[in-house]
């Protein structure tokens, strides 16, 4: 049996309060094995990044538990979750959410900064994560404008492996890219996640949602389902 | 241990990295939280300065001396000189005389005070005085004369008088009403070493004659006053006192300690209100860095959530946001004292004019810029900054992760 790497039971995420109540979700039990790759799929408003961000701590839920690696998460303070988010799970946006001014390297070692690494050891392990995110050392001096969307993202998600996450969250990594580009990302996905790493991924399109190994629908902040992936549909099939 | 201060250090550069990305409000807000520290260096250093130097004058001046002067219809007599150095803890007393004069030197005619009284005890009670060339003229020699420097030479340092010559003294008083002028010839028994400038006595342009010379060569027939030497300067308050007790308004004592703790108090008071006055500025940097610091944090609202997702805590993040105010205030802190340094040169230089009885003399004094006054300044402008910097931060940390995510 493979062990779970975040179970969410019947968790409700409900936005505002009085008269204007959003549900962003409406009771999602699911969990997350090690090793999975995962899509989540539905339409815009649907609840994917409300999932994801209870998966990835960065929300409380309004009901409901998220256990992750073992702890149950809601009544952690925001401290604690501050620190589990760092030691247990990567995040790739859409936007890439770089910091300008910083250099890739420095982009890429900021969780490890958090985590009070010493400079030398961080050097090796943004190289290595640069590396592994198909991305080209070369890169690390520059600044994130100075290179294209595509590589923005493979530097982004260098970022989120660096300090070796047991859970890699992706939200909508190809919404800002060319397909060329999102294919790669998408390959590099794969790569990461046959070397072991668990990845759950939020999109819209099938060609992304194809790459996966389990495809999860939501609609109106409820599970619906979950789909056979069919790689021949991958987006990396372009390449 | 490791880790925090290896973030410490990330937290500081980040905080530099963020400033130097705008780098015209960084400059502006520095310049606005330089100012305090500019105000208070300049204003303090130069207050220090000018009583630093007017205590160490006083301090000069002898701090064992007690001069008693009579009141408008007193007579100093034997008697009182009996009493006065009866008076426990006074070891020596005599009377003098002063009297206002002319003298040419070299091609100027240079105004001198003279002296008449017990040179010995003058030269016990004011360390400061040396003779130089020649001796101290004996009570027997009336009309030998001890000259000061500035009294032998011209500005230009050329000798004009030694020991042996003449000098011609034209003494102007005042008797009932009218302007007498009296000429005296005395001789020059020895030079002073120069003393300094002091606004209080001028010894570098005085004659000092023995005790006797006051009736004989001034022709004065009142004692202008009678010197008390103390035995330590602990005993010169209460001897002061006793004075005051035994003779009421009948006489006035001077004390130069006395006028050093005036001197010493009227400085702090002065301090304080430099002190008080910058603070003013202070206060309006406050409000500077807060409002930097505020935009700062609202336009990286989304970057800070981003920082949040990666693991950095509350805590860290309000961390880098002080680092980040303290580091203004750093740089405005260094560059204050610099400037603030060089504000009190320029202040120091212009002199500070003290209208006296006799003369108006500028004094000019170092701006005292003491390392208890640097740092001081420091840690009061990089409070400032921190200070600053709370609400900004307290804001940033509130930043829920997911909502600045959500954020175009
Ligand atoms: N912070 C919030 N405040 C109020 N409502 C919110 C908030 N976040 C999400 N919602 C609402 O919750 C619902 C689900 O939003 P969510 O962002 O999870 O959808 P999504 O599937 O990611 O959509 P998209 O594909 O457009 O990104 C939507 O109706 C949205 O308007
Ligand atoms: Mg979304």
């Amino acid at each position: 049996m493979p062990k779970p790497v975040v179970e969410l039971v019947d968790v409700v995420k409900v936005y505002g309060s009085g008269d204007v109540k959003t549900y962003g979700l409406r009771g999602v039990t699911l969990t997350i094995y090690e090793g999975e790759f995962a899509a989540i799929m539905g339409p815009s408003g649907s609840g994917k990044t409300t999932l994801l961000n209870m998966m990835g701590l960065l929300d409380r839920p309004t009901s409901g538990k998220v256990v992750i690696a073992g702890i149950e998460a809601s009544r952690l303070r925001s401290s604690q979750l501050a620190r589990l988010r760092n030691r247990f799970i990567g995040f790739v946006f859409q936007q890439f959410n770089l910091i300008p001014r910083l250099t890739v390297q420095e982009n890429i070692e900021l969780p490890l900064v958090a985590r009070g690494v010493p400079r030398r050891i961080r050097a090796r392990k943004a190289r290595e994560a640069l590396i592994a995110a198909a991305g080209d050392p070369s890169w690390l001096p520059k600044k994130p404008s100075q290179l294209s969307g595509g590589q923005q993202q493979r530097v982004a998600i260098a970022r989120a492996i660096v300090g070796e996450p047991r859970l890699l969250l992706a939200d909508e990594p190809t919404g800002n890219l060319d397909r060329k580009s999102a294919a790669i990302v998408m390959k590099t996905f794969m790569s990461l996640n046959e070397r072991g790493q668990t990845i759950v991924v939020v999109t819209h399109d099938p060609e992304v949602a194809n790459c996966a190994h389990r495809i999860i629908l939501i609609r109106d902040g409820r599970i619906i389902g979950e789909q056979e992936p069919d790689r021949s549909k991958c987006i990396t099939r372009i390449l | 241990m490791m880790p925090l201060l290896v973030f410490i250090a990330d937290a500081l550069r980040l905080a530099y990295r963020s400033l130097s990305e705008r780098k015209l409000r960084a400059l502006l807000t520095i310049i606005g939280v330089a100012i305090g520290p500019i105000a208070l260096v300049a204003m303090v250093s130069v207050v220090k300065g000018y009583s630093n130097y007017i205590l160490g004058q006083l301090e000069a001046l002898g701090q064992n001396l007690v001069v008693v002067f009579p009141g408008e219809n007193y007579h100093l007599t034997k008697s009182d000189l009996r009493k006065l150095s009866s008076i426990p803890g006074v070891v020596a007393a005599s009377p003098f005389y002063t009297a206002t004069g002319f003298v040419r030197v070299g091609s100027k005619e240079v105004k001198v005070t003279i002296y008449a009284t017990d040179l010995d005890l003058l030269f016990r009670a004011i360390s400061g005085l040396k003779v130089v060339e020649g001796s101290v003229p004996g009570e027997n020699q009336p009309l030998y004369a001890l000259v000061g420097y500035y009294v032998s030479r011209d500005k230009k340092g050329h000798v004009v008088y030694r020991v042996g010559d003449p000098v011609i003294v034209r003494i102007v008083s005042v008797e009932k009403g009218k302007i007498v002028e009296k000429r005296v010839t005395v001789i020059v028994s020895g030079v002073l070493g120069r003393f300094g400038s002091s606004p209080i006595l001028n010894f570098d342009y005085s004659i000092l004659l023995p005790l006797s010379a006051g009736r004989k060569v001034l022709h004065m027939k009142e004692w202008t006053g009678i010197l008390l030497l103390a035995e330590r300067a602990s005993l010169v308050p209460n001897i002061t006192r006793e004075i005051q007790e035994m003779y009421g308004d009948l006489v006035s004592v001077v004390a130069f300690q006395g006028i050093a703790r005036v001197v010493a108090s009227i400085a702090h008071a002065m301090e304080s209100i430099a002190f008080t006055t910058s603070l003013a500025a202070f206060a309006v940097a406050v409000a500077g860095v807060s409002a930097t610091m505020i935009t700062s944090v609202v336009e990286r609202f989304r970057e800070i959530g981003v920082l949040k997702a990666l693991g950095f805590t509350d805590m860290q993040v309000v961390f880098m946001i002080l680092m980040e105010g303290l580091l203004i205030s750093l740089i405005a802190g260094i560059i204050g004292v610099v400037l603030g340094a060089a504000a009190a040169y320029v202040l120091a230089q212009r002199g500070f004019v003290i209208k006296g009885v006799q003369v108006t003399m500028v004094i000019k004094a170092k701006p005292a810029i003491t390392p208890s006054l640097v740092a001081e300044t420091l840690l009061v402008t990089m409070l400032v900054g921190i200070a600053g910097s709370v609400i900004p931060a307290y804001r940033a940390a509130k930043i829920p992760p997911a909502v600045a995510l959500r954020y175009e």
